[in-house]
């Protein structure tokens, strides 16, 4: 049985021959020294250790020093070279803050492109977002053909209603323009039963127009002017397919019109006033496209409902006239004033790749004077 | 002008000051260059080393003690060499010569030529025993003992804590200790251990 008194002797015993060392150099706490100097009275092996670790000490001490065998003084020509190394150390951090801040605009300005573009960021004005302002809003020069179409189909359905193109001159204003509304989902009974000859035909010829007016519509980037045409009962519909948002499906034919392009795409339709006015052709329309009709149209697609309306005008007719033949005028763009979101979001693509082009450049710069720098 | 001048001088680029710097330091920075690496050539290559990087780097001198800031790039640039060195063996020619060369230790015109001469053996004879060890234990060896710096100077130069230091330099001692009892007859009688 071990007695508590030789229990403390070995814990000071491995106490010493840890620190025999450190109490050599008075590098003990108060403690330690008290119980190495009690440890060391009663161990004669821990004092002669003691006494060689001291005599090699002071051995160690007596190793003579060694003089410089010569100067390390640095040259002179250092200094210009230092000062060099310090501008192009200035010049690398600079440059290297620069690309930073340009990589992070660059981060910032694409990721905002993309969440706008999917939708994520809401856009009170959808229209500009389309690629070029290209409306469907009148003929100028179509085709003979497509006019004899125009012609021939009206004159088979309808009743007295005077179908305009802009080449027969000026339409006759209707007190109370088409009440054109377009619904998405099941058409309207209304509209089933219109006696508008224009709709007929389209439901006769295509199991329902809807789906031309929809391909159509769809194609056409942009809605300048609308109000001056009579597309504007279709111009919401465009700028729901165009945002892919689609319209609020209306139960009941509402006489209300939707209004142009100024407004945001909503499905809240507003009336048009502007309708009544007749299209006034400009000089500067050039048409683009033809594009054929769809053969195949499923009656689920978007439909035109028509209002019984009494006398169809003009702008009615100039507006379907063009889903008919598929003729599209090229508008000269943004006749209306965009709104200030898109104003700088056009500007933010230009930065984009200005930014991107700088970025670039900063790359390249970075990367050379990282080589020509001295660490 | 005093150590704080000079510095605050060198960082401004005056290389005039930083020089005045070398001359005040370099006795120590080549001693400890020597015993680290063992030979001279290597020990001029990593104190010259260890000044021109203290030049380049001295904007990044964040105050405290200098030597300790100074001792520690001499201590990088050894541990430089002594890589370079297990990359590439060689026997440096004043290892060779290293006996015959008198000039290379401090002359003390008081001593005797005998004693001048014991002590060469003796520093010759030590400096084999500091080869035997590992590099952290030899760096701490050398700089406690043969450079007599104190225990917190040490820890800020190399950067480690005060336990670490203890308990390096103490088997770094015990391993002396082992190697001058081992190989006694070769010293001096004046020098030799007692004991074993």
């Amino acid at each position: 049985m071990t007695s508590p008194l030789r229990i403390r002797d070995r814990l000071d015993h491995r106490l010493a021959q840890a620190n025999l060392s450190a109490y050599l150099d008075g590098e003990v706490t108060g403690d330690q020294k008290r119980r190495l100097e009690r440890h060391l009275a009663i161990c004669p092996g821990c004092r002669e250790e003691l006494a060689s670790l001291r005599d090699t000490v002071m051995l160690l001490q007596q190793a003579p020093l060694r003089s410089v065998p010569r100067s390390f003084a640095l040259p002179m020509e250092l200094q210009a070279e230092q000062a060099r190394n310090r501008r192009w150390n200035l010049t690398y951090s600079y440059l290297r803050g620069a690309t930073v801040v340009a990589t992070f605009l660059l981060v910032l300005l694409v990721s905002g492109d993309a969440l706008i573009g999917m939708g994520a960021i809401p856009i009170p004005d959808a229209a500009p977002r389309l690629p070029k302002a290209v409306a469907v809003e009148r003929v100028p020069e179509a085709p003979p053909v497509v006019e004899a179409v125009i012609e021939r189909e009206v004159a088979a359905t309808a009743p007295p209603t005077k179908v305009v193109t802009e080449k027969e001159g000026a339409p006759t204003p209707a007190p109370e323009g088409p009440r054109v509304e377009l619904v998405q989902g099941q058409p309207s009974p209304a509209a089933l039963a219109s006696p508008s000859p224009v709709a007929e035909a389209d439901l006769a010829r295509g199991g329902g127009a809807p789906p031309d007016a929809a391909a159509v519509l769809g194609a056409s980037p942009s809605i300048p002017r609308l109000e001056d045409t009579g597309m504007a009962a279709i111009a919401p519909s465009e700028k729901a397919l165009a945002t892919g948002r689609g319209l609020e499906p209306t139960s009941a034919p509402s006489p209300t019109l939707v209004s142009p392009t100024a407004e945001p795409p909503t499905a809240r339709p507003t009336p048009v006033s502007p309708a009544l006015e007749p299209p006034t052709a400009t000089p500067t329309q050039v048409p683009v496209t033809v594009t054929p009709e769809p053969p195949t149209a499923t009656p689920t697609q978007v439909p035109v409902t028509v209002t019984p309306e009494p006398s169809p005008t003009p702008a009615k007719v100039a507006a379907l006239a063009p889903r008919e033949t598929e003729a599209k005028s090229v508008q000269p763009p943004m006749t209306q004033p965009l709104s200030p979101i898109w104003t700088v979001w056009r500007g933010l693509r230009v930065l984009w790749g200005l930014l991107a082009g700088l970025l670039l450049i900063l790359l390249a710069s970075t990367i050379w004077a990282g080589h020509r720098r001295r660490p | 002008m005093n150590e704080e001048a000079l510095i605050a001088s060198a960082r401004q680029g005056d290389l005039t000051a930083f020089n005045r710097l070398v001359l005040a330091y370099q006795q120590m920075a080549y001693n400890l260059a020597y015993r680290v690496v063992g030979n001279q050539d290597g020990a001029m290559d990593a104190t010259q080393a260890a000044f021109l990087r203290g030049y380049r780097a001295l904007h990044q001198f964040r105050g405290g003690s200098f030597k300790a800031w100074l001792l520690r790039i001499v201590t990088n640039c050894c541990y430089d060499q002594l890589r370079a060195r297990q990359r590439r063996p060689t026997t440096p020619l004043d290892d060779i010569l290293e006996d015959d060369d008198h000039s290379q230790l401090l002359q003390n015109h008081g001593q005797q030529p005998e004693d001048q001469v014991e002590r060469r053996e003796l520093g010759a004879f030590i400096q084999a025993g500091i080869q035997t060890l590992p590099n952290d234990q030899r760096v701490v060896l050398v700089m406690r003992d043969i450079q007599g710096m104190s225990y917190l100077e040490i820890s800020e130069t190399i950067m480690v804590s005060l336990g670490t230091i203890k308990s390096r330099l103490s088997r770094a001692r015990a391993k002396m200790r082992d190697y001058l009892l081992s190989h006694r007859e070769q010293l001096p009688d004046r020098f030799r251990l007692r004991g074993g």
